[in-house]
C-alpha cells in the first residue's frame, strides 16, 4: 500500500496537468478520430458510386465531418468549460477490475472472482467477516449456479484449464 | 510425469495465446477413440443456424450411443466468427478433441478478409448442400417471369434483387457476370437474413427475392412467392419444379449455381486417426433417422455426405475457385 | 368478432393445469434471465429450447413465449436498482428509473411503475394483436427501406433532448457513437471497415458490453468516492422498504397511465416493423412522450419517463408476434429461435399457420395474456425483496457490481473481448462524464445508426442514388415533413424571439 501511494503522489503532477486540460484533450481526441475516419472513408472505402449511390465510406465520412466541426468548436470554447477533478479513490475500482480480469488468465475467472471479493471486502474495505462471507457466497452462487450451470457459460479456467482440460 | 511437467511449463509460457481457450490439454492418440470432453466451436450465437446444425449432429450422435457424452459447444462469435476460426486453426494441444462447424458461408469471408485458409484445418466431413432460387411476389411484381425481368434490365429499367449476405451476395455476382450486365442494371440489396429479404419481397419493395428452398417453402405453399429461376444446373423437385434454370430461360447463357454446404472441420494439428473417427461418426449421423427427419427434411436440404478425404478435396477446390474469382 | 371467439378458444387451450404451471415457470425464468445483465431473451430462449422437446408444441411455445415476454419486465430491475440495464431496451428505463430510486428515494414506486407500465403496454399490444393480427403484419410490410430511413431520422432528432446541459459535448458523443457503430462489416458489401486489421473489431463492437461499461462500470468508478457518506440516506430509504411503502399513490397512477397508453399503441406498431425491435420501441416511446406534458422533466426520475419506455418495449414485444405468427417473419433474433422451435415441434411457421394450426396460434396469443398477468403479480410480489438491495451499504455493492459487469460482458460475447470492450468503454465514459459530456445520447446513436445507414443504403440502391425516393413514397414523405417541422421549429422560434428582443431594445 505504502509503495502505491508513493507512486501516485510522484505522478500526481502529471495527472493534474492531464485532468486540467481534459476540456481540450477530449475534443482533440475526437477530432483525431474524425480525421482518421474521414481519411479512411474517402481513400480506402469510397464515398459515392455513380450508379449505386453511397459506398462504404459515405455515411461514416459525413458523420465524421460533423463531429470534426463540432469538436473544433468545443476546443475553441473550451476555456469556459469547468475543469474536472478526480480523486485517487475512484481509480481503485478500475484497478480492482483490472486485477480481477488479469487474474482470470492465471487462476480462472471463478477463483479470481472469489479472491477479489474476499480481498476487496476484507482487506480494502475492512468489512466484518460476516459481511464478507455473505456477499461472497451470494456472488459465487450467482456466477457458478446461474451463469455456469444453468446458462452454460464456460468461463475461462486460466492455467487450470491447461492442466485439467 | 516429466512430459506433463514440461507441458505445464510450456503452457505457462504460452499463456496469453490461450487467453480464451478452455479445455486445452495434451492428448495422444492411436486407433483413436475419445476419452475426454470434445470441444466443439460454433461461430454463431446459441439459436443461430450453425448452432442448430451443430446440435442436431451432436444430439443424434449421443442419442444413438456413438458418443458417450455430448460435446461442449463453445460459442465464438467475435469478429463475425473469424476469431473462433483462427483459434481452432492454431489449436495444437488437444487438437484431437477440437471440432468446428464450418460452412461455405464461413469460408468465403474468411479467405476474403483474413489470411486464414483451408490448409490450416483438417476437413472432416460435409453433411449437406443447398442451392438458391429467385422468387417473385405474384401480387405485386412488375415482372412475372425471369425472362421479363431480364428484358427490362437490358432495356434500361433497373431490376432489384433482395437476398441475404455471404453466399447469396456471391451468387448474385456470378449471375450478373454470366448475364453480362452491370450492377446498376440488376441491383442487389443485402439483408441480414433471408427472412428480411423475403419481407421486402412480400412488401413489394423489390422485384426478385433470392432464397434457399427451406426459407421460402411456406410462402410458396401459400402462393405468396412464386419461383421464377432455379440457380442450379437442373430444376428443383416438388412445388419448385416450375422454375427454369438460366440455360432454359435463354440458351445463350450457362446455368449459374453456387452450392452452399455445411461441414465439420478440425484444427490442422488433428491426427489422421481422429479425423477418420469423426468422419465415420458423421457418416453414421448422416444416415440416422434423427438427422434425416429432424434436420434435413425440416430444412429441405439435400444430404450429400462426403468423408474426410472427399471433403478435403472439395473444400480445397472450392477455396481455389473462390480465390481466383475474387482475384486473390 | 371472430377473432375474439378465436381468442376464447385459445384460452380454453391454455387453461389446463400443465399449461398454467409451464406459463408460471416461463414467467419466473424470464424475469431472472432478464434481470441478469448480459443475458438477453435470445440466450434464455435458445438455452431452454432443448428442454421443451418433450412437451407438446402448445405447451412448449407457452413456456418460451412467456419466458420471452417476461424478460421485458426483468430487464428493468437492475436498470432501476443498480443503473445497469439487464437488456438493451432497459437502457431507456435507466434514464428515469435510477434517479427515481436514488435521488427521489422511491425505489419501490420506480419498480412498481415499470411493472405496471409494462403490463399496460403489453395488454394494449396484445389487444391490438388479437383484433388486427394478420392485418397488422401487412402494415409492417408496407414499410420499405426509404420509409424506415425517414422514421429513423425522426427518431434520431429526439436524441437532441437527451444531450443535457452541454449540447456541444452531447452532440460530439452522439457522433462518436455512430462512428463506433460503423466499425465492423459494411452491411451492404460485407467488406470489413475501420477494423485496422484487427480480427475482433471485424465483427464490430458488441452492444451489451459497451452499455455495461458506459453505464455500469463508470457508475461504480463514480460511486467510489461517495461510498462512505451514505449513512443518513440509507436510513431514509429503509423506512419505505415494505410493500406498502412501495405502493403507487392514485396521483402516481394518473401520471403513469397517459404515457403508458400512448407508448403502448406506438410500441405495438414499432414491433411490427421489419427490423425494428423492442429497443427502438422503447426509444421512440420515450421520445414521443417527451413532447407531451409531464409533471417533472424527463431524465430526473419522472414516472412518465419510466412508464413511456417500459410500456413501449412490452408492446413492441407483443407486436412482434404479429409478423411472426401471421407471416413467419421473425422480428428479432429471439423470434428466429422461436421459429426454429416451431419447426422442431413439427409446425410450419408461415402464412398458413393461423389457418392450419389455429389452436396453436391462438393458444400462444392467449398464453401471452396469461403470462402478462402472472408476471405482473410475481414482479410486484418480489419488489420488497428487490429493494432490500438498496439497504446494502455502497461499499459492499461496489465489488458485487464490478463482478456483475465482468461476468455479464463475458457471458454476452462468450469471450474476454466483451470484458475488454466493457473496461475501455467504462473508463472513457467516466472521464468524459467528469468533463461534462453526457453519454446517454452515445448509446442511443450507437443502436440506431446501423439501422439508419443500412436502410438508407438500401433505399439508394433502389433509387440508383437519387434522393427523390424519400419524397415520392407517401409514408416516407410524411415522416420527412415531420422531420423538417421538428428541426425547423426551434430555429424559427429562435429567430422570432431574437427579432422581438431587438424590437424591444
Amino acid at each position: 500500500m505504502a509503495e502505491n501511494t508513493e507512486k501516485t503522489t510522484g505522478k500526481r503532477g502529471v495527472f493534474t496537468v492531464i485532468s486540467d486540460h481534459l476540456p481540450q484533450i477530449i475534443p482533440i481526441c475526437t477530432s483525431a478520430i474524425a480525421i482518421l475516419w474521414i481519411v479512411l472513408g474517402l481513400k480506402q472505402y469510397g464515398f459515392w458510386d455513380e450508379f449505386k449511390g453511397p459506398k462504404t465510406g459515405f455515411f461514416p465520412t459525413i458523420i465524421a465531418i460533423v463531429m470534426l466541426a463540432i469538436s473544433i468548436f468545443a476546443l475553441i470554447t473550451s476555456g469556459k468549460a469547468k475543469k474536472p477533478e478526480f480523486e485517487k479513490e475512484n481509480w481503485m475500482a478500475a484497478l480492482g477490475m483490472l486485477a480481477m480480469v488479469l487474474m482470470s488468465y492465471v487462476i480462472g475467472m471463478e477463483l479470481s472472482i472469489l479472491a477479489f471479493m474476499i480481498l476487496w471486502l476484507k482487506v480494502y474495505e475492512k468489512c466484518t467477516w460476516r459481511t464478507t462471507i455473505v456477499a461472497t457466497v451470494i456472488v459465487m452462487a450467482l456466477v457458478i449456479g446461474a451463469f455456469r450451470f444453468w446458462l452454460g457459460i464456460n468461463f475461462p479456467l486460466g492455467l487450470f484449464g491447461l492442466i485439467f482440460g | 510425469m516429466k512430459k506433463v511437467f514440461l507441458f505445464v511449463l510450456i503452457a505457462a509460457l504460452m499463456l496469453p495465446l490461450f487467453a480464451n481457450g478452455n479445455g486445452e490439454s495434451a492428448g495422444s492418440s492411436a486407433g483413436f477413440a475419445p476419452t475426454k470432453d470434445i470441444t466443439w466451436y460454433c461461430t454463431s450465437k446459441p439459436g443461430g443456424g450453425s448452432d442448430i446444425y451443430t446440435r442436431a449432429i451432436s444430439d443424434s450422435a449421443v442419442a444413438n450411443g456413438w458418443l458417450s457424452k455430448a460435446p461442449l459447444i463453445n460459442y465464438k462469435t467475435d469478429g463475425a466468427g473469424e476469431v473462433g476460426r483462427n483459434e481452432v486453426a492454431n489449436t495444437k494441444q488437444n487438437a484431437d478433441y477440437t471440432l468446428l462447424t464450418f460452412n461455405s458461408g464461413d469460408l468465403m469471408p474468411m479467405v476474403a478478409n483474413t489470411p486464414n485458409r483451408i490448409k490450416n484445418f483438417t476437413p472432416i466431413a460435409i453433411m449437406a448442400t443447398d442451392k438458391q432460387l429467385l422468387f417473385i411476389n405474384p401480387e405485386k411484381a412488375k415482372y412475372k417471369t425471369f425472362a421479363d425481368a431480364l428484358a427490362a434490365a437490358k432495356a434500361g429499367t433497373q431490376v432489384v434483387i433482395a437476398g441475404s449476405k455471404g453466399d447469396d451476395l456471391e451468387l448474385y455476382g456470378m449471375l450478373i457476370k454470366e448475364l453480362g450486365l452491370k450492377e446498376n442494371q440488376i441491383a442487389y440489396i443485402t439483408n441480414d437474413s433471408t427472412a428480411d429479404a423475403i419481407t421486402s419481397g412480400l412488401g413489394g419493395h423489390v422485384d426478385l427475392v433470392m432464397s434457399k428452398p427451406a426459407a421460402a417453402s411456406e410462402y410458396v405453399k401459400a402462393g405468396m412467392l412464386v419461383p421464377v429461376l432455379a440457380l442450379s444446373d437442373s430444376r428443383f423437385a416438388g412445388d419448385l419444379a416450375s422454375a427454369p434454370t438460366l440455360h432454359e430461360v435463354d440458351a445463350q447463357y450457362n446455368d449459374v449455381e453456387l452450392p452452399v454446404w455445411r461441414g465439420i472441420v478440425g484444427p490442422a494439428a488433428m491426427s489422421e486417426e481422429a479425423a477418420k473417427f469423426y468422419s465415420d461418426l458423421a457418416k453414421k449421423v448422416s444416415e440416422s433417422k434423427e438427422w434425416i427427419e429432424g434436420y434435413l427434411e425440416k430444412n429441405s436440404l439435400k444430404s450429400s455426405f462426403m468423408d474426410y478425404k472427399e471433403a478435403k478435396a472439395y473444400m480445397e477446390k472450392y477455396e481455389a475457385d473462390y480465390l481466383k474469382k475474387i482475384g486473390k | 368478432m371472430s377473432n375474439f371467439a378465436m381468442l376464447f378458444r385459445g384460452f380454453s387451450v391454455v387453461f389446463t393445469f400443465q399449461n398454467i404451471a409451464v406459463c408460471l415457470l416461463g414467467a419466473i425464468l424470464g424475469l431472472i434471465v432478464g434481470a441478469m445483465p448480459g443475458i438477453g431473451s435470445l440466450a434464455g430462449v435458445a438455452l431452454l429450447l432443448p428442454l421443451t422437446y418433450k412437451f407438446n408444441p402448445t405447451t412448449a411455445i407457452i413456456l418460451l413465449g412467456s419466458l420471452y415476454y417476461s424478460n421485458m419486465y426483468g430487464g428493468s430491475f437492475s436498470a432501476i436498482l443498480l443503473n445497469i440495464p439487464g437488456d438493451s431496451p432497459a437502457v431507456m428505463t435507466m434514464l428515469d428509473g435510477y434517479p427515481m430510486a436514488k435521488k427521489k428515494k422511491r425505489p419501490g414506486q420506480a419498480l412498481f411503475t415499470a411493472n405496471l407500465a409494462s403490463f399496460v403496454g403489453g395488454t394494449i399490444g396484445m389487444i391490438i394483436l388479437t383484433f388486427l393480427g394478420p392485418g397488422l403484419a401487412n402494415v409492417g410490410l408496407h414499410f420499405g427501406p426509404q420509409d424506415m430511413t425517414a422514421l429513423l431520422l425522426v427518431a434520431m432528432t429526439s436524441i437532441g433532448w437527451l444531450v443535457g446541459k452541454n449540447p456541444t459535448q452531447g452532440v460530439i458523443l452522439t457522433m462518436l457513437g455512430i462512428l463506433l457503430a460503423c466499425i465492423g462489416m459494411d452491411p451492404q458489401t460485407g467488406a470489413p471497415r475501420y477494423n485496422f486489421g484487427n480480427m475482433y473489431l471485424m465483427g464490430g463492437i458488441p452492444f451489451v458490453p459497451f452499455v455495461i461499461g458506459t453505464v455500469g462500470f463508470s457508475q461504480v468508478l463514480r460511486l467510489m468516492s461517495e461510498r462512505n457518506d451514505k449513512v443518513d440516506e440509507d436510513k431514509m430509504v429503509k423506512q419505505k422498504l415494505t410493500i406498502r411503502g412501495s405502493m403507487l399513490t392514485g396521483h402516481d397512477v394518473k401520471r403513469l397511465l397517459p404515457p403508458a397508453i400512448r407508448s403502448g399503441v406506438l410500441g405495438t406498431f414499432v414491433g411490427v416493423l421489419p427490423g425494428a425491435g423492442a429497443t427502438t420501441g422503447a426509444f421512440l416511446g420515450y421520445a414521443m412522450n417527451k413532447a407531451f406534458k409531464s409533471e417533472e422533466p424527463f431524465g430526473t426520475g419522472a414516472i412518465e419517463g419510466i412508464a413511456s419506455c417500459e410500456a413501449a418495449n412490452n408492446a413492441a414485444a407483443a407486436g412482434a408476434f404479429a409478423p411472426l405468427l401471421a407471416l413467419g417473419i421473425p422480428g428479432s433474433g429471439t423470434g428466429a429461435v422461436l421459429l426454429g422451435g416451431l419447426m422442431m415441434w413439427g409446425l410450419n411457421p408461415g402464412p398458413l399457420l393461423f389457418t392450419n394450426n389455429p389452436d396453436f396460434a391462438w393458444g400462444l396469443i392467449a398464453s401471452l395474456f396469461l403470462a402478462n398477468l402472472l408476471t405482473l403479480m410475481i414482479s410486484i410480489g418480489v419488489i420488497p425483496f428487490l429493494i432490500k438491495i438498496l439497504t446494502v451499504p455502497v461499499k459492499v455493492i461496489i465489488p458485487v457490481v464490478l463482478v456483475i459487469c465482468m461476468v455479464g460482458s463475458y457471458a454476452n460475447t462468450y469471450s474476454m473481448y466483451g470484458v475488454v470492450v466493457m473496461i475501455i468503454a467504462g473508463l472513457v465514459s467516466y472521464i468524459c462524464e467528469k468533463s461534462g459530456y453526457s453519454t446517454a445520447p452515445m448509446l442511443l446513436s450507437f443502436v440506431l445508426a446501423p439501422l439508419l445507414e443500412n436502410n438508407m443504403r438500401k433505399a439508394f440502391i433502389t433509387s440508383q442514388g437519387s434522393v427523390g425516393i424519400f419524397f415520392t413514397s407517401p409514408i416516407s414523405c410524411a415522416f420527412m415533413v415531420i422531420l423538417f417541422a421538428i428541426v425547423l421549429t426551434p430555429i424559427i422560434r429562435g429567430i422570432i424571439a431574437s427579432s422581438k428582443k431587438k424590437k424591444e431594445a
